[in-house]
């Protein structure tokens, strides 16, 4: 088990129905309002999701190669002209609600006992600094490793189901909640749909992406 | 007034429209459609997908009041930094203004691929934000030299 803080913060949000980390399967899509003071903070997945306009009135916050790491060492957002890390700018958005879609970057060159407590520490940040935010961390989506080997010869799709049980753990653990969206990717042999895939493997194409935004509408915490 | 006179000033009032038609030097700026489509054809891209306008808007930073007409599609995968982003603005100011958004827009791509995805450098590199008159268009294409020779034809 990766080494994390063994008592961590815990988020204030209050779904007595729904202790976290798992989130109500709707039987009718929330609407898109619901997505009014929602931001999600991501890598060039979550860039490629903006552009995709799948789900138009989510906030995107992206940057291409983005990490937890990243995140918690960078500023790597522009507000106001000048650079700032991501809870300044989080901070002037007031978010409701906050998707992260991190980890992939790094899971090549790292074992995931050495990515998990990066993204720990960035969940511990985020829930200190926003304790009445619906915090949803997204699972890390699957690839095609015959498609990503070459490139990434390390990132598999067992390191990918590995690092995703951690992210049940660390999001319990900080009453935050678990969205799987590696289920609607994946194929019957745990790679990403080939129908899904960009052609590297492992980015997206618009219609992988319109299942993230359809799954992200009926997964979701409703007062 | 007699019909006579009615119809030879009618006469010089068509001259007069004919004569400041011939004196406008200025060509009409393509539509911004028509720009991105001509680039489009001109080589192949990734799968690219449209950007409705709001979304363009808010992505790059500009402001509504800004922009007469846009068009922009994209690699939506990011596996390529490849685009295509054609903005007529409304006056010279708000030129200057969707110029330098475009311009951070590629500039901030070169330093997020320079460790992201390296081979993909030489598109952001020789990418550019051209203009004719107020139009304004960045190509981030495999082949620059093929962006430059159309818009070159479309602008004459």
């Amino acid at each position: 088990m990766a080494e994390d803080d063994p008592f961590p913060k815990v988020s204030q949000v209050s779904f007595p129905d729904y202790p976290a980390p798992f989130v109500p399967i709707l039987t009718e899509p929330v609407p898109a309002e619901y997505f009014y003071d929602a931001v999600l903070v991501g890598d060039s997945l979550a860039e490629g999701f903006r552009l995709s306009n799948a789900l138009p009135d989510i906030t995107v916050l992206a940057k291409i190669g983005q990490s937890a790491g990243g995140i918690m060492t960078t500023r790597s957002y522009k507000l106001d002209g000048k650079k700032v890390k991501l809870e300044e700018y989080l901070h002037s958005l007031n978010p409701g609600k906050i998707y992260l879609w991190v980890g992939s970057n790094g899971i090549d060159q790292f074992k995931v006992s050495h990515i998990v407590p990066q993204y720990a520490k960035m969940l511990d940040m985020l829930v200190t600094e926003f304790p009445d935010t619906v915090i949803y961390c997204m699972s890390l989506a699957p690839i095609i490793e015959s498609r990503a080997r070459k490139q990434y010869p390390n990132y598999t799709n067992k390191k990918i189901v590995e690092f995703n049980k951690e992210l049940v753990r660390l999001a319990g653990e900080r009453n935050c909640y678990y969205l799987g969206v590696h289920e609607v990717l994946v194929d019957e042999k745990g790679a990403l749909k080939s129908a899904f895939s960009a052609g590297d493997g492992i980015h997206m194409k618009q219609e992988g992406y319109q299942q993230v935004a359809e799954y992200l509408m009926r997964n979701a915490l409703t007062k | 007034m007699t019909r006579p006179r009615i119809l030879h000033l009618a006469a010089l009032c068509l001259c007069l429209v004919l004569l400041a038609g011939c004196g406008d030097k200025t060509t009409p700026l393509p539509k911004a459609d028509d720009v991105l489509a001509a680039v489009r054809a001109a080589q192949p891209f990734a799968d690219m997908t449209d950007l409705p306008d709001k979304q363009l808007n808010s992505y790059l930073a500009l402001e509504p009041e800004w922009c007469a007409d846009e068009a922009a599609v994209f690699d939506v995968s990011r596996y390529t930094p490849e685009a295509i982003i054609v903005v007529t603005a409304k006056d010279n100011a708000s030129r200057d203004k969707v110029k330098q958004a475009l311009q951070e827009y590629r500039d901030n791509l070169l330093e997020e691929y320079r460790t992201y995805l390296p081979e993909q450098l030489p598109k952001l590199q020789q990418a550019k934000v051209r203009e004719k008159g107020l139009q304004l268009v960045l190509v981030i294409a495999p082949d620059d030299a093929v962006t430059e020779q159309t818009l070159n034809t479309l602008w004459k």
